[in-house]
């Protein structure tokens, strides 16, 4: 189901994009179609920009320096266009007339950035989501916290490894009052209009503790994989068995014909390939808690 | 990364049957979370996070679906390609390595089919799906920068070009030469780091498997392995057997019992239908006959010139020597050797065939064989118009465009940029001996400044003359798959215009009726080389078999009827698909 990803369109990004940066409270100062150019914090700044060393230098040396403008297109069409545009606009401006012929040789006008998938700045940006949206507390917007039922949503990333790999994001929650565990939690809150709410509101309900949940959740998606279906895992399993059979019957071919020297070479030029080969085909089941967040809900879900 | 098995308490609550064991243990990865997640609420306890953390959250939700390796319906690296699409044969050959190759593979596409981008779709769809971290790409000195360039931008992989003992180490991607990685220092780092992925471009200097670079390769850990070669079969099947161990060893047992079960001779398959499949299951092979590409027509004319006087008088000479020789030198049973570079030559043009002629003089004890020579010499040096060169330098006027000669020969090579300059025509050289700067320096001449580059070698890693559209073959190199590297150099992926080649053929030579052979009986160039270089019952691509043969053929026909039926005979026999006798063999 490769096309109903997400993040795959220009439109898609942009929004994305859009959201994040109104979030994190950075100020759009220029918008065309497909374009923006958005004015950066400090802290977002740093997350973003990849120089360690000129904040170090800035703050050691307590300058002031202006914020970082970033000018993004989502489409080649958006990047072409603004491109010209700000190359016009900075040759026009009055910093660049000032230059002597000597300085103006060397001017390069600001560009534009393309952000697709796997650009450097795009990844930055998820990267920073990745540390900024990992944990939350919320209820409703329309309810009074202290009328909510508490649950711990743990979302889990699934990896089914072997040569190959295939992956899956599921989301769990557990209530704080019963024990009852949900699937395909996050799926039934993302329908609600959120709001964040103090921790200690939602927990004055709660009659289990976030340990206790957490396990109850573990043990849940424990069973669920059990119960998965692994005719994969038992290919990889045979392939890997045949795999180590033919290492072991080549190796033990050659022996005969070799001296002893050489043998003890070959054997651990053998044990190197046989764990190369396990490394490889060994069915795996990994599971990674991404996110975590504790939701109030109205008693009636 | 922290990873241990999650303690598994038993769970009261559930009563239903206990599930059949899972055959896969399950990990838990970065348990920390949970702690991290109570500092959290902790910090905030009392206060609303802040307005904009739940919008986060659901950015984050958004972003790990984005980046989740999700099933293998189609490569997760097409939605990461700026600016370029690959082409479809591209796509399922990266799609093939990873499903069914399992990520081990020999890619042996035809040159110019885009191997690199094969093997980039495949590095960039295991880096995203998280399965290859570190990666190993050892190619030959040459091309390291080319590979650096289009990982980097058509792929975006951040990939390094080794530069000291510590690159190794300290890069995920590292690019390097297999001349350098099988040197201390490097070698103990090369072998001493956990490398996901090797890839070895142009493999077939694997063929070895007592050679150094074999060696070495077999030595370097690994779990996925590509190895790029155009010829994964150059002279013997057992070469073949090198590259597969290195793949999968075992696959086709030890080097003996290869021999025992799949050969009969080094050059002849014992089943051949057999072989073939248990190589598909490791090596893809592309081929412009498959209809792998649209590349712009390619036009091959052949040019026929009647030799002057002087010329034809001097070529029926060495010809007739040619003859007395080879028949002194069966009975005796010394090389031919040097009468196949002769007759090769004097096809080529009267001059490379006096440099050899001279050679031979220097060299003869016996009296009566110096004074043939000399008169030999004598009439080659009474050629006054050279029918080929004039020939070239009409072509050329007619051009007004770049255009690349290929000449087998280097005295053929002086003679021609001698000529060429003479008539005021910009010319450069290029050659296999020319260290890597001035081959591209040579290569950079021709695309700036000069009209006409003169090359001996067709081989010639990595010259890339996409800009070029005329190719004229001054004389033609008597083994097929030579003729179509040289080729390659222009006619290859990136080529936007119609490309034009010449063949020049003298008539009443044996040359014209090579060029028949090649060219026009067989129509080799769209058809058979893919048969032609097929690796397995290709007991004939031996080059110098090739020759000898064609020398065999020459030197024991009664006339020119008869050289040219069995010439024919011989390509009917070498290039039918399929159809391989084994008495078509003969004794080396």
């Amino acid at each position: 189901m490769n096309h109903a990803l997400p993040l795959r369109t220009p439109e898609e990004r942009q929004a994305f994009c859009e959201a994040y940066f109104a979030a994190v409270g950075a100020k759009c100062v220029y918008q065309a179609e497909a374009y923006r150019e958005f004015e950066l914090p400090r802290d977002v700044d740093k997350e973003l920009t990849d120089r360690p060393y000129y904040w170090l230098w800035v703050e050691q040396t307590g300058q002031v320096v202006p914020p970082t403008v970033l000018r993004l297109a989502f489409t080649e069409d958006a990047a072409e266009r603004e491109n010209v545009r700000l190359r016009t606009e900075a040759l026009a401006s009055p910093s660049y007339q000032q230059l002597s012929d000597l300085e103006k040789q060397f001017f390069r006008p600001p560009v534009s950035e393309l952000m697709t998938l796997g650009s450097f700045r795009f990844e930055k940006l998820m990267a920073s989501v990745a540390s900024r949206g990992r944990f939350a507390s919320v209820r409703p917007a329309d309810a009074n916290a202290h009328r909510t039922v508490p649950w711990l949503m743990v979302n889990v990333r699934i990896t089914r490894r072997c040569d190959l790999n295939e992956q899956s994001l599921w989301s769990v929650g557990c209530c704080l009052v019963n024990r009852q565990v949900v699937d395909g939690f996050y799926d039934a809150v993302h329908r609600l209009a959120m709001v964040p709410c103090p921790p200690r509101q939602l927990l004055s309900e709660a009659r289990i503790g976030l340990q206790e949940a957490f396990t109850a959740v573990t043990q849940h998606v424990e069973r669920r994989l059990r119960t998965e279906p692994h005719a994969w895992a038992r290919e990889a399993q045979r392939r890997l068995d045949d795999e180590l059979r033919q290492v072991c019957t080549y190796y033990q071919s050659l022996l005969p014909e070799v001296t002893e020297e050489e043998r003890t070479i070959l054997q651990v030029e053998r044990t190197k390939k046989e764990r190369d080969v396990r490394e490889r085909y060994t069915p795996r089941l990994e599971v990674e808690p991404v996110q975590l967040a504790l939701v109030g809900l109205l008693e009636r879900i | 990364m922290h990873s241990h098995a999650h303690h598994r308490l038993p769970d009261p609550s559930v009563l239903a049957p206990t599930p059949p064991p899972v055959p896969v243990p399950i990990q838990w990865m970065e348990s920390a979370r949970l702690e991290a997640f109570q500092a959290f609420l902790a910090s905030t306890a009392d206060q609303a996070p802040p307005a904009a953390s739940w919008t986060l959250f659901t950015l984050c939700h958004t972003a790990l679906r984005a980046q989740l390796a999700a099933g293998f319906e189609r490569l997760l690296a097409l939605d990461h390609l700026v600016g370029f699409t690959p082409l479809p044969h591209q796509v399922e050959t990266a799609e093939r390595v990873i499903r069914e190759m399992r990520g081990r593979a020999i890619l042996a596409d035809e040159v110019g089919l885009g191997k690199t981008i094969e093997a980039g779709l495949v590095i960039k769809e295991y880096m995203l799906r998280g399965l290859v971290k570190k990666a190993l790409i050892l190619v030959p000195a040459s091309l390291v920068l080319q590979w650096t360039r289009e990982l980097t931008e058509k792929f975006k992989i951040r990939c390094f070009v080794q530069r000291n003992a510590w690159s190794w180490a300290e890069h995920d991607v590292v690019i390097a030469s297999l001349d350098t990685a099988k040197r201390e220092p490097h070698r103990t780092q090369v072998l001493n780091q956990a490398w996901d992925l090797v890839v070895v471009d142009e493999a077939h200097k694997l063929k070895n498997p007592r050679s150094r670079n074999w060696l070495l390769v077999n030595q370097i850990p690994n779990k996925y392995m590509l190895l790029l070669t155009a010829t994964p079969v150059q002279n013997n099947l057992r070469e073949l057997h090198a590259l597969i161990t290195l793949l999968k060893p075992g696959e086709l047992g030890s080097s003996q019992r290869f021999a025992s079960e799949f050969l009969i001779t080094p050059r002849a398959p014992r089943d051949p239908e057999t072989l073939r499949q248990r190589l598909t299951q490791v090596m893809v092979r592309n081929r412009r006959r498959d209809g792998a590409t649209n590349l712009p027509k390619r036009h091959v004319e052949v040019v026929k010139l009647t030799l002057s006087d002087a010329e034809r008088v001097f070529y029926n000479r060495v010809n007739d020597f040619l003859r007395d020789e080879y028949r002194q030198r069966s009975e005796a049973r010394v090389s031919m050797l040097p009468l196949i570079t002769l007759q090769r030559e004097i096809c080529s043009s009267p001059y490379a065939a006096m440099v050899t002629l001279e050679k031979m003089m220097k060299r003869a004890r016996d009296e009566e064989l110096r004074s043939s020579l000399a008169r030999l010499i004598q009439l080659g040096e009474q050629v006054q118009t050279y029918t080929k060169v004039e020939k070239v330098l009409d072509i050329l006027a007619g051009l007004q465009d770049k255009c690349v000669i290929f000449t087998e020969y280097r005295a053929t090579q002086d003679f021609l940029l001698y000529m060429l300059r003479r008539q005021g025509i910009t010319a450069v050289p290029f050659r296999g001996g020319f260290g890597r700067g001035k081959k591209d320096w040579m290569q950079d001449l021709f695309a700036r400044k000069v009209q006409v580059l003169v090359a001996t070698e067709s081989g010639g890693e990595g010259i890339n003359l996409q800009f070029c559209h005329h190719m004229i073959n001054f004389d033609l190199p008597w083994n097929p798959m030579r003729l179509e590297q040289r080729i390659g150099r222009i006619h290859r992926l990136g080529q936007t215009h119609e490309v034009y080649i010449y063949n020049l053929s003298t008539v009443d030579t044996i040359e014209a009726h090579i060029v028949e052979l090649l060219l026009e009986k067989i129509r080799m160039f769209e058809l058979v080389i893919g048969e032609l270089d097929y690796i397995v019952g290709d007991r004939r691509v031996s080059a110098r078999q090739f020759e000898k043969r064609i020398l065999d053929l020459a030197m024991t026909s009664e006339d020119e009827q008869q050289f040219r039926a069995r010439l024919f005979a011989l390509g009917e026999a070498l290039f039918q698909p399929g159809q391989r006798s084994n008495k078509e063999r003969h004794s080396p």
